[in-house]
């Protein structure tokens, strides 16, 4: 299809726009919704939608982050710990994500199939992680208490503030690491794995593990960035728009989430999730041409 | 439900270091980025021509930039030797961007308690180590 350059950006905008508004509905990540979606409906290599959803997701912990700390709902000594690890994970990921795709024969084929396979497990989590609004306190481990890791925040609400305590620690670092490889080698944000880790594991309240997480995604996101910055995986005609077009769109879908939450919205998006998987997985079979 | 009540709990002063850091540079990255943005896509000064990116995305990053413009990429030179083009620019604020969770981890370490300092010093390090890793020597990956 030969379209005039300019119908790209206006389509990756308007595509964008619409995840913008979807995500914050529906409380799955942009990035999530980003990267399997455009792989299957853009004319676009995966190293170019990887790094895109990669500088997707650290824009919008960028730009979330700071207020959730302001409120004491994100906390840097929860964090901290997790991306000493976590950070070199995500770089990994990354290196291995592009070295996959360019050097590897087939290798973008391979990878489209592991997106596919790793959206039905995120699919899975979505649908059948709990959520502990305070989780009970246990006790704290070694690393815990070796750095004393607590915080508390004012919940509005209940008009009371709520303390917590980490636990688990040495339990939940090698599934961050996990996580971190996975964000950096398919460019998404990694909310959908650090939010269940933080509040179940590691016993942090709800609240708490959404806005830590942020902080988590920014710098696993941002380390990761700089690996698609030196292979050329960044691309102004596809980062401008999505950008332009994610902020625009989460901005009132923001405003409807905070009028009405439809959990039929939430369905409907992990629908589109399943079927970007199967897209993906079915766009890599046929490549390789196994068949 | 006490909307517009000022929030009773204590916010480690740490975390305020975080939080401003990050605003401020967050910002800054964001702007320049917006005016760096406008004059790539007016076409002024572009190192690939817009029609020529778009007839070649659809190539593994190696390629698309050695077909494009004939550059071996890997690390920062192949895009700080074009630095004036304003591609090259939007990847620099990229660069900056990144740079955010840095500066806000290194702004931080004064401010934390004595353990943490710590362990903000190995993340700075940490971090250090990667960036100049990857636009020094390419990380790897691509090329």
């Amino acid at each position: 299809m030969d379209f005039p350059w300019f119908v790209w950006p206006i389509c990756l905008f308007f595509f964008t726009f619409i995840i913008g508004i979807l995500a914050p509905i529906s409380g799955v990540g942009g990035g999530v919704l980003f990267v399997p979606l455009a792989t299957a409906l853009f004319p676009i290599n995966l190293d170019f939608i990887r790094g895109t959803g990669l500088i997707m997701a650290l824009l919008s912990a960028l730009s979330s982050a700071p207020q959730f700390l302001k409120e004491g709902l994100a906390n840097i000594k929860v964090m901290a710990p997790i991306v000493i690890v976590s950070m070199i994970a995500s770089v990994v990921g990354g290196i291995l994500g592009l070295w996959i795709t360019n050097n590897v024969p087939s290798g973008k084929e391979y990878v489209e199939i592991a997106l596919g396979i790793v959206l039905f497990m995120i699919f899975a989590v979505y649908l059948f992680s709990k959520r502990l609004e305070n989780p009970p306190e246990r006790k704290p481990d070694f690393i815990s208490q070796a750095l004393n890791i607590n915080g508390q925040f004012y919940d509005r609400y209940l008009d009371e503030t709520i303390k917590y305590r980490t636990s688990r620690m040495p339990v939940a670092i090698p599934a961050f690491v996990l996580i971190g490889l996975l964000a950096g080698m398919f460019g998404m944000g990694a909310g959908w794995a650090n939010v269940p880790l933080l509040n179940l594991v590691l016993g942090v309240p709800i609240k708490v593990a959404t806005s830590t997480s942020m902080l988590v995604i920014s710098v696993n996101d941002a380390s990761a960035s700089f690996v698609y910055l030196a292979n050329g995986a960044l691309l102004p005609m596809i980062i401008i728009p999505c950008i332009l077009g994610t902020t625009i769109g989460a901005r009132i879908g923001t405003k409807i989430a905070t009028r009405t939450k439809p959990q039929h919205v939430k369905y409907l998006v992990m629908a589109i999730m399943l079927i970007a998987a199967v897209v993906d997985i079915e766009k890599g079979i046929s490549g390789l041409k196994i068949f | 439900m006490n909307i517009g009540k000022e929030p009773k709990a204590y916010v480690d002063p740490a975390n305020l270091r975080f939080a401003k850091t990050m605003e401020v540079m967050t910002l800054i990255g964001l702007a320049t980025f917006a005016l760096v943005g406008i004059l790539y896509f007016s076409g002024i000064h572009d190192l690939d021509s817009l029609r020529t990116v778009t007839q070649n995305w659809n190539k593994p990053s190696a390629e698309f930039w050695s077909v494009t413009t004939g550059a071996s990429i890997g690390g920062i030179g192949w895009f700080m030797h074009h630095w004036s083009f304003s591609d090259a620019l939007c990847m620099l604020c990229v660069g900056f961007l990144g740079l955010v969770p840095f500066f806000s981890i290194a702004l931080t370490l004064p401010k934390a308690l004595t353990r943490y300092k710590v362990v903000f010093g190995i993340l700075t390090i940490e971090f250090a180590v990667i960036v100049i890793w990857s636009l020094m020597f390419g990380a790897g990956g691509a090329g």
